[in-house]
């Protein structure tokens, strides 16, 4: 069985249970994010999230934001909190915790109650609406349908959740444009709601640009990539150290995050210097390993 | 829950809130089903088609029409525009607010749904080009046919990646035209031109004197005055359909 961490998401309202973030799941989205293939990149998240989550229906439920946020936390324990940020200036550089980020999201959006205008009625038919699921959207069409959440006519109940997008595309053929309207200003409200929330605070001082938390544009997943971008020859040279100079099996590194691989190459070099001092006399030169 | 279970329900609704419309053509009113969330989206999606969007609008409205029309009967182009505003107040009310950002105006469905829209029409008109045997018929071209000539000219239209406003109101023009010869007469030769491909109708059309072409366009341009007076000149795009 799996380590799990715990987070209370703000939006599903309840607590979701994952695993952690590995240096196998590190290595996939290096390449996507070295070959730009931004639609590969997000189907790799969302499988990620489904696998780590293991709860097919909870997973389904889940929020853009919610989605966003787990794989916050992931980062943060896998590859540590802290992210720098440039300034105007080639000097100024600012650190930024990803933690403090998660934690002003998650209180500002329990705050708010997003489901005070989002459930409307025409002639019988029921729609209630929620934010994006899709952690990457192409455009307004999937958008569209990516808000619809669920609909009662006649005593007949669906969640459009358990659709697919065919499914969904065949029902917003048959529901009244009524909707349409509707769907347009919940969008607006929603959007104008949670533009109010800072992804990075603006720090005039710093010359750092604020960015405002935009659900409906892809901001998320574009700072996601950002937060997650690294070295992939780093790795690479990771792994060969972890595997040829601490003879770590390759099955038991790439399930490692990789901030428990680097303290491991960390506790390396402490002992490489440490015997290297107590044999100064013998002039013995052992490889250290640098990261 | 299954999604025919969802969908026969929909339809159930669908089917109880059908609206009348009156056909100028047909003279009589005929059932369509209200607009649907898909389809408002593609007439508001037309609004991102740059210098193309007249004529994707008008194509999506066609086969809007075509697709909620419920029972038999052939409509006109001309019937078009007592459609498209009945199924716009069905849908999301009376009051149209376009704000074009030099000004913002208002207007009133019920006001303009209550005029008539009537147009003389005859089954085919001919038009003779004075000191020659050369006569061209006309008809109101039918929605069936203007969207499929629409999909010819937007397929045209869209090859040329690098195409200028200039080129595709020329282009507009001959179409239009297209759409409503019927046939030709050159003294005792006479032409169909509906059995014709769309290429070869241009052809034709382009080889026209100026004079014969001018005098189609003022027809044509009868049935758009017409249609601008009831309307009270309410623009035709994707903004009457975005509340």
């Amino acid at each position: 069985m799996e380590f799990t961490s715990k987070l209370e998401l703000p939006v599903y309202r309840g607590d979701v249970r994952f695993t952690s973030f590995n240096i196998g799941n590190y290595f996939d989205v290096l390449k996507y994010i070295i070959n730009n293939d931004d639609i590969g990149l997000s189907v790799y998240f969302e499988e990620l999230l489904k696998y780590s989550i293991s709860d097919l229906t909870l997973y389904k439920k889940l929020t853009n934001v919610d989605k966003f946020l787990i794989l916050l936390d992931m980062r943060i324990y896998a590859l540590g909190d802290f992210i720098q940020l440039k300034g105007n200036t080639k000097e100024s550089v600012v650190k930024i915790s990803l933690t403090n980020i998660k934690n002003n999201i998650i209180k500002k959006l329990k705050n708010y109650d997003l489901f005070q205008f989002n459930k409307f009625e025409y002639n019988g038919i029921v729609v209630t609406l929620n934010l994006p699921k899709k952690l990457y959207i192409t455009d307004s069409d999937e958008l569209w349908l990516d808000v619809l959440d669920t609909l009662e006519v006649g005593g007949e109940f669906m969640d459009f959740n358990q659709l697919s997008d065919a499914d969904k595309t065949v029902i917003e053929q048959n529901l009244p444009a009524n909707f349409g309207s509707d769907i347009v200003s919940f969008v607006n409200i929603s959007q104008y709601k949670t533009h109010s929330i800072d992804l990075i605070k603006e720090m005039t001082g710093a010359g750092v640009k604020g960015i405002p938390l935009n659900l409906y544009d892809n901001t998320i997943f574009s700072f996601l990539k950002s937060i997650f971008s690294d070295s992939l020859a780093g790795l690479y040279e990771l792994e060969y150290a972890m595997t040829t100079k601490l003879n770590v099996e390759y099955g038991r590194f790439i399930k490692m995050t990789p901030l428990e691989a680097r303290m491991f190459i960390n506790f390396y070099n402490k002992e490489q210097k440490e015997l290297e001092e107590s044999n100064n006399s013998n002039k013995s030169k052992v490889p250290s390993i640098k990261r | 829950m299954s999604i025919s279970g969802i969908l026969s329900k929909l339809k159930d609704v669908s089917d109880a809130s059908l609206v009348d419309i009156f056909i100028p053509s047909l003279g009589k009113p005929v059932k369509f089903k209200q607009l649907t969330v898909k389809q408002q989206k593609d007439l508001m999606k037309t609004a991102l088609d740059g210098i193309l969007s007249p004529l994707t609008f008008i194509n999506t409205i066609n086969n809007i029409i075509l697709e909620n029309k419920m029972e038999e009967g052939e409509l006109l182009t001309t019937d078009r525009f007592p459609i498209i505003l009945e199924l716009r107040r069905s849908s999301f009310g009376s009051e149209v607010i376009i704000d074009d950002k030099i000004e913002t105006k208002t207007y009133n469905l019920d006001e303009i749904l209550k005029r008539e829209l009537v147009f003389d029409y005859k089954s085919v008109i001919n038009l003779e080009l004075d000191g020659t045997e050369l006569v061209v018929s006309l008809e109101v071209p039918s929605i069936k046919n203007d969207v499929s000539i629409n999909g010819i000219h937007l397929t045209e239209l869209r090859k040329d990646k690098n195409i200028e406003v200039s080129d595709t109101i020329g282009s507009l023009f001959v179409y239009e035209i297209v759409k409503f010869v019927k046939g030709i007469r050159i003294g005792s030769e006479t032409i169909d031109l509906t059995k014709e491909t769309v290429p070869d109708r241009i052809k034709v059309i382009e080889n026209l004197p100026t004079a014969l072409n001018n005098s189609i366009l003022d027809y044509i341009k009868s049935f758009r005055t017409k249609e601008s007076e009831y309307s009270s000149e309410i623009p035709l795009d994707a903004r009457l359909f975005s509340k």
